[in-house]
């Protein structure tokens, strides 16, 4: 039972501690993804952000600390039932495997039907692939398509995974680096998708490196910093010049999205270091 | 199976799948009845008929006795005693190879054929040492050399599994490597016992390794078929599993499957079915490396397929082998394990050489 | 899945029916049990004969029934006329089929016939396949000779055979008694020089070396590797050598076999080599094989490089 408040939906970490060959990554670190939200996690690299996202997908065990889902700790939920409720989208998949792009979508619902495809979950890989806008490579060999598209297949099979069922049961949908082989227009797809996920009651957590994409679509920001939890809040509260230069080590001006009012987070003026004395010392 | 009619429009994939498996069917019930009517002892077409129909009651004509002996007593079980074999071996090979996520995966790497290797030595070769083993073996009788293989493939699979387990995570390059050391332990500890052994088991050692079906009786076949049986049926209701375990471990996790059980779980089957196999008819390769291949080449890695697939082209290759090892230098007999060796080879470097750039597991 | 599931119920099917038939005694064996009380030994009108093993093949022959013997196996190479007849395989790894397509009405064989498998096979296919036991001496080789000539109904050819082989193996007793040394000697097995092996007790090596007045220079049991310590410590004055042997190595090679040197025999380069079959079978030329032993090993002047007569 979560001890610091009452039962509140959410995927969640308290005080959460990982450990790796006697090395901490995570440190008393508390989060929580909340139906209904879309929550981005942004830091520098090494920040431990990867493995956060590991730790809420059940992957890897807090050696301190707690994680799970609603009023139960993750090592207390099957593997089976969690799939249920988690999908998670990785950051890379470079396997390669003969199977047709709408069978591996059609793999996201095996949590669902124990094996035997239903014409229901033919249905709903076909939606899903729909909704990814990758609907004409239905047919195609998984191993032929290029970086970008497998990712979208991907989605597509994460989101078949946690499919609205009507039952407005909360579910959660991981993505780590999700826009890392997409162009603008299909990133933008994605990220879209799954922001919009959310009004079925659904928690999207997303991994970036690409500030902006989180400021756009994030509804709270959570920043780690070696480990740790640095700063979290809205985009317009997180994105300022003075804890981006605290975080990242990164000289940064942002200003106002002129459309959608979101903060837009630019370089102030580039790296203007000693370059010339260590070329002419 | 994405039964044909339930799924309607889900996939060329899906519509494909039961025409390839008839197919495969229908051509090893020909063999079979080719193989049935062939070898060193004469039978015709129609005699053949008349000893099938007589035995499941439909004639009272009266073949000739030992033409009727040698159909039914002597073919009959050594075809499905090669059905058996052949279907284990190319079964297990198909579920190792998806389990390793390595096309060379063969049941010989999990340490299965070594050790089953050495647990028929110990029987042969110590059986007579020691009184106590003589007396299990008196006592298992007939079943003690397919016992004996079983235990020292399952021994041997244990011991490589923990090898490369670790908090409860089986590595898979770890299992490669502890699969080497084991083997070689095995092969030393087979060394030490031919040279105890005196030549007559030296003998039966030697011809035993070569691979052969001619222990072949209703009783060996009855003996063998529980453990192929079940273990096919296990390994079936992995498929799906086994496909999904393909997108990754991590991915296969994340959509509810237990990775590490499921590893077990192949790895265990795929122990007893084979090491029961090579007790039984010592150690034949290649059928386990090549038959899975060849069906991902025509229908990709869908398990649903490949894994009945393999079971009826396994059976069919092993059918096949046996009826040239029959047949080729009547009456003498070539040992299986070298017909499938000549014939899996070559064939395996053509796969190799034809899909050097394609799709990897 | 439904063609797997049909093939699977055929093969069980099949499986389940024919364990049942078999109960139901189509075993010809038992069929013909009865019809066998009533025909006594006829053995001698055109019988149809299997020999498995060299030493079984030349008894046959020996006896005057090879114009009857119709399939011999891979190791039967005397007589000549062997050549011309079909070959079964290895006597170790016989086919039942095999033998079963050449209609034989009696199959011998030597010890180590199989598998076990294939033999009660046969048997139940109403064959008389009998074994017959490997001799260790003289008396045994006599044995052996007369059972096989019980069976082929032969007693009075076996007579004159065993006549024979008894006057060459007392002359050769005579030779190894007349000498008052009894050499070391050392059964050398090869195939190449990656297969060598020593002969050592209860080998038929052994049992020539013993009667034929030598002493086998090593103790243990059965064919052990040869290893260069092994040979010093051994101590051989004599080589003994089957002809195969001595050719897949080569001779010059031979002598230069590590530790060899080290030994009277490799010194003085004594060596006897006699046919393969002769020398190891224990068959009708068994007498013959020994006064060839027991005479190049106790010649007057120990020759250097002796080649085995034929």
């Amino acid at each position: 039972m979560t001890s610091s408040s009452s039962y509140r939906p959410g995927l969640w970490t308290e005080n959460l501690q990982i450990k790796q060959g006697g090395k901490v990554i995570l440190d008393g670190v508390n989060l929580r993804v909340s139906p209904g939200q879309v929550t981005a996690v942004v830091g520098p690299s090494g920040a431990g952000k990867s493995t956060l996202l590991r730790a809420l997908a059940g992957e890897v065990r807090p050696s301190g600390g707690r994680v799970g889902i609603g009023p139960h700790e993750l090592r207390e939920i099957p593997i089976a039932k969690m799939a249920r409720v988690r999908a998670v989208l990785p950051q890379d998949s470079s396997l390669n495997f003969p199977f047709k792009a709408l069978d591996v979508v059609l793999m996201g619902r095996a949590p669902h039907n124990s094996g035997m495809e239903r014409p229901e979950d033919i249905d709903i890989a076909r939606r899903a692939m729909a909704y990814s806008r990758i609907s004409h490579l239905e047919e195609r060999d998984f191993a032929t398509l290029s970086g970008g598209e497998r990712q979208r297949v991907h989605f597509a099979r994460a989101l078949a995974q946690i499919w609205p069922n009507g039952t407005q049961t909360p579910m959660y949908l991981l993505l780590d680096e999700p826009t890392a082989h997409l162009d603008m227009a299909f990133a933008q797809a994605l990220m879209g998708g799954a922001a919009h996920l959310t009004t079925n009651n659904i928690g999207v957590l997303g991994v970036f490196h690409d500030l902006n994409l989180a400021a756009q679509y994030a509804d709270h920001v959570v920043v780690l910093r070696a480990g740790r939890l640095f700063t979290e809040g809205t985009p317009a509260e997180v994105f300022q010049p003075d804890k981006l230069r605290q975080a990242f080590g990164w000289d940064a001006i942002t200003i106002q999205h002129p459309t959608t009012g979101r903060p837009v987070v630019l370089s102030a003026e580039g790296d203007k270091g000693d370059f010339e004395s260590i070329i002419s010392a | 199976m994405l039964a044909k009619g339930k799924i309607g429009t889900g996939g060329v994939s899906a519509l494909r799948h039961p025409v390839y498996l008839n197919a495969l069917a229908v051509v090893l019930l020909i063999l079979i009845i080719v193989s049935l009517g062939a070898g060193a002892v004469k039978i015709s077409p129609l005699e053949v008929l008349a000893v099938m129909s007589k035995a499941i009651g439909l004639s009272s004509a009266d073949p000739e006795v030992v033409h009727s002996y040698v159909l039914m007593s002597i073919r009959l079980p050594r075809i499905l005693f090669a059905i058996l074999i052949g279907s284990s071996l190319a079964v297990a090979g198909a579920c190792l190879q998806s389990v390793y996520r390595n096309p060379l995966a063969d049941p010989a790497l999990i340490g299965v054929s070594s050790g089953a290797a050495v647990g028929v030595a110990l029987t042969l070769v110590m059986g007579s040492m020691l009184s106590g083993t003589a007396a299990l073996q008196v006592f298992l009788g007939v079943w003690s050399i397919p016992i004996a293989g079983f235990i020292g493939g399952l021994a041997a699979t244990m011991l490589v599994f923990r090898l490369a387990t670790r908090n409860g995570r089986t590595d898979v390059a770890t299992m490669l490597l502890a699969g080497i050391a084991v083997n070689a332990f095995c092969g030393a500890l087979i060394g030490l016992m031919s040279y105890l052994a005196d030549d007559a088991q030296l003998r039966d050692l030697t011809m035993w390794s070569l691979g052969s079906l001619s222990g072949a009786n209703w009783t060996s076949v009855s003996t063998l078929a529980p453990f192929v049986i079940v273990g096919l049926i296990v390994l079936w209701r992995s498929a799906h599993a086994l496909n999904v375990l393909l997108l990754g471990e991590a991915e296969a996790f994340h959509l509810g499957t237990d990775v590490n059980r499921l590893k077990r779980r192949i790895v265990i089957t795929a122990a007893l079915m084979v090491g029961a196999g090579v007790g039984s008819a010592g150690i034949i390769g290649f059928v386990g490396l090549v038959v899975p291949h060849l069906l991902r080449l025509f229908a990709g890695a869908e398990h649903r397929f490949v894994l009945p697939g393999s079971a009826l082209l396994g059976a069919l290759l092993m059918v096949g082998a046996d009826l040239i090892a029959r047949t080729l230098a009547a009456p003498a007999e070539i040992p299986i394990g070298v017909i499938t060796a000549l014939l899996g080879a070559p064939f395996f470097v053509w796969l190799l050489l034809r899909n050097r750039n394609k799709w990897r597991l | 899945m439904r063609s797997k599931l049909i093939v699977g119920l055929t093969i069980v099917g099949m499986v389940l029916g024919s364990m049942a038939c078999e109960r139901g005694g189509t075993n010809p064996a038992e069929q013909d049990a009865s019809a066998a009380e009533s025909a006594p030994a006829e053995e001698k009108k055109s019988q149809r004969i299997i020999t498995l093993g060299g030493a079984i093949t030349e008894i046959a022959f020996a006896l005057g029934a090879g114009d009857e013997v119709v399939g011999v196996d891979l190791t039967s190479s005397y007589p000549a006329e062997v050549e011309e007849l079909t070959r079964v395989g290895m006597f170790r790894s016989i086919g039942a089929e095999g033998i079963l397509s050449l209609t034989p009405t009696v199959v011998l064989g030597v010890e180590g016939v199989g598998p076990d498998n294939a033999v009660s096979q046969v048997r139940a296919a109403g064959i008389d396949l009998q074994v017959f036991e490997d001799p260790r001496d003289f008396e045994g080789a006599r044995q052996r000779i007369e059972k096989v000539a019980e069976v082929l109904g032969r007693k009075d050819q076996a007579e004159s055979v065993i006549a024979t082989m008894r006057t060459d193996y007392e002359r050769a007793r005579e030779i190894a008694a007349s000498s008052s040394v009894q050499p070391r000697v050392l059964f050398l097995y090869a195939r190449g020089a990656n297969t060598l092996l020593v002969g050592g007790k209860n080998t038929s090596a052994d049992s020539m070396i013993e009667l034929a007045g030598g002493v086998n220079a090593v103790d243990f049991d059965g064919f052990k590797p040869l290893s260069p310590e092994g040979l010093i410590a051994a101590q051989p004055d004599v080589l003994l050598m089957a002809e195969k042997g001595v050719e897949s190595l080569g001779v010059e090679e031979l002598w230069k076999l590590n530790g060899l040197e080290q030994t009277p025999a490799g010194r003085e380069r004594r060596l006897i080599t006699i046919d393969d079959a002769k020398l190891l079978g224990l068959g009708p030329r068994f007498g013959s094989a020994l006064v060839e032993v027991a005479t190049q090993l106790h010649a007057a002047d120990g020759s250097k490089d002796s080649v085995g007569e034929r």
